[in-house]
């Protein structure tokens, strides 16, 4: 760069020579004749700032130590909050594709629209700082040069631009990388923090990876009955581990909806499914479901579900709401006959192998003890709370034989329903997109922040460097001139 | 090339400072009775002068700044 410097410094001298010349010449045209003093003062300026070029930059870098001016610390505040920006945005538009998917396409349009433009429009702003601080960091001493360079052109060409680029280096080098100073002094609460609270709850349920289904499903009992309030839990299947994704309570036919605009299933990855009733596991059959197999595409029955699936619950059979028999032996489920009264309930079955059957009732049945054979009584071994109600659990072990075990019971009862509710996939989501105000709040917080701040900071240095430029390029010296 | 032009110029500035110093000498001592000739002449002998002034000052200072950059 010494050679910028060096044609700097003889196109001061040139001026200089030329106000001497223009001083000497014989005519009497002021037009011409005031250039004189201008040209002489200017070539004296333009030579001083060559000559003191070192000094100045040995000047910027001692305030910058002064004033503790870090580019490490600039520049890590900014790609910091590029990459929460950059993860907001695909965070936003992932929300946007499933509320489109989800059916509330205008909710998307209307709300996450303007979100989606304001964080795109704060990436930039953030990407121009970046920017702006690589060129002054970078190039402050060649920006200077090209300044005197532009300065000591004769005739005061580039005069005003040269001072501009000497006063904007010096400006910007100095002052720019404290811009993170200056937006945490006006600063709170850190958006990027409100961002992050956002972003890491929507990790935990990787829809964009998983992709998402709407799915109602049928869950029935080994003879095909309906059972209502089932608990279906289900998990995504990853390499090592399994991820609660959604539960859904099935209704009194049966069915469960994960349709829209709450519901909906993983598709890309292989599920499993966890039964729930009564407070006790029970093993649905499909167990492991896979999305592109198990689910029936129908799109026709059901405005808010594309899929279908059936489901069976091996090794149980309803007898009544909130009374079922579990066996862990297919033969006695298969043998078993019900005999239902108004208040007695017969099981009758034939074993050839010994095995345990299960019965759970819901305590409104008032139910004490299960007869064995109208000879053996057996009392509750168990007590399962679940959703606020108690379900007795009776369990009976029996050798080969043909058995009949009684109930007695009030079928005419209006027993409680559990208070169990499921959580759609997407409600758990949704419980951040239906706070749209929350959202709202945070790109006004991050425009505020990351926009606002550093606007204002700029045209502050804006009018700095105008300043400074005026102090080094903007004056005129007046030398006595007769003619 | 602006080397060139520049002694070009500083000696295209002395001729032209004797030109002018001649120039204004001439117009001053010129047997015209009108004093804004004359008084013209000796303005332009005063402009002459600092320019000449100028033209001393700036190549000493050149010269100096030359010989301290080539010494250091």
């Amino acid at each position: 760069m010494d050679q910028y410097l060096i044609l700097a410094y003889s196109l001061a001298i040139l001026t200089y020579y030329l106000g001497v010349l223009i001083y000497a010449i014989p005519i009497p045209w002021w037009g011409i004749k005031k250039w004189a003093p201008t040209l002489i003062y200017d070539a004296l300026a333009a030579s001083l700032l060559v000559l003191m070029f070192s000094t100045i930059v040995e000047l910027v870098n001692y305030l910058g130590s002064l004033l503790n001016v870090d580019w490490q610390v600039y520049f890590e505040w900014l790609t910091s909050r590029i990459a929460i920006m950059g993860s907001f945005i695909s965070f936003l538009i992932t929300l946007s594709l499933m509320l489109s998917s989800a059916g509330v396409k205008a909710v998307s349009t209307a709300v996450l629209g303007p979100i989606i433009s304001l964080a795109t429009y704060t990436l930039i702003v953030l990407e121009i700082f970046f920017i702006l601080g690589l060129v002054f960091n970078q190039f402050f001493a060649k920006i200077m040069i090209i300044g005197i360079l532009l300065y000591s052109i004769p005739f005061r060409i580039a005069r005003g631009a040269g001072a501009a680029l000497v006063a904007m280096s010096i400006v910007f080098t100095l002052a720019l990388p404290l811009l993170p100073v200056f937006t945490h002094a006006f600063t709170v609460q850190g958006a990027e923090e409100r961002i992050l609270e956002i972003t890491e709850k929507m990790d935990k349920v990787n829809v964009e990876e998983w992709g998402i289904v709407f799915v109602k499903g049928h869950v029935t009992d080994r003879k095909g009955k309906p059972v209502n309030n089932i608990l279906t839990k289900w998990f995504a299947l990853l390499k090592q581990s399994e991820v609660y994704v959604a539960s859904y309570m099935t209704l009194e036919d049966g069915w469960f909806d994960a349709g829209r605009p709450y519901g909906g299933l993983p598709y890309n990855v292989m599920l499993k499914l966890k039964a729930e009733y009564c407070g006790v596991e029970l093993t649905p059959e499909p167990r492991i479901i896979d999305p592109h197999a198990d689910f029936t595409y129908n799109p026709l029955k059901d405005p808010n579900a594309d899929y279908f699936v059936e489901i069976k619950i091996k090794d149980m059979i309803i007898i009544s709401k909130y009374f079922f028999v579990k066996s862990n032996s297919n033969e006695v489920l298969d043998a078993l006959k019900i005999i239902k009264g108004d208040d007695l309930a017969n099981l009758k079955f034939t074993i050839s192998k010994p095995a345990t059957v299960t019965l759970v009732i819901h305590e409104d049945y008032n139910v004490d003890k299960v007869i064995v054979n109208s000879t053996k009584a057996i009392r509750y071994s168990k007590v399962k709370n679940w959703g606020g109600v108690s379900f007795q659990i009776y369990e009976v072990s029996l050798n080969e034989g043909t058995w009949v075990l009684s109930v007695r019971v009030n079928f005419q009862r209006d027993v409680k329903d559990p208070e169990i509710t499921g959580k759609g996939y997407l409600e758990t989501i949704s419980k951040n997109i239906g706070d749209f105000e929350e959202l709202g709040k945070v790109i006004a917080n991050a425009v505020f922040e990351w926009i606002v701040l550093p606007g204002t900071y700029l045209s502050i240095l804006i009018m700095s460097t105008y300043s400074l430029a005026y102090v080094i390029g903007g004056r005129k010296i007046r030398l006595p001139i007769k003619t | 090339m602006i080397s060139d032009l520049t002694t070009r110029i500083v000696m295209a500035a002395w001729a032209l400072f004797m030109l002018s110093w001649a120039l204004g000498w001439l117009l001053k001592g010129s047997p015209i009775p009108i004093y804004r000739v004359k008084r013209f002449g000796q303005d332009m002998v005063e402009d002459a002068i600092l320019g000449a002034f100028w033209l001393a000052v700036g190549t000493s200072i050149f010269a100096l700044i030359k010989y301290l950059a080539s010494s250091v």
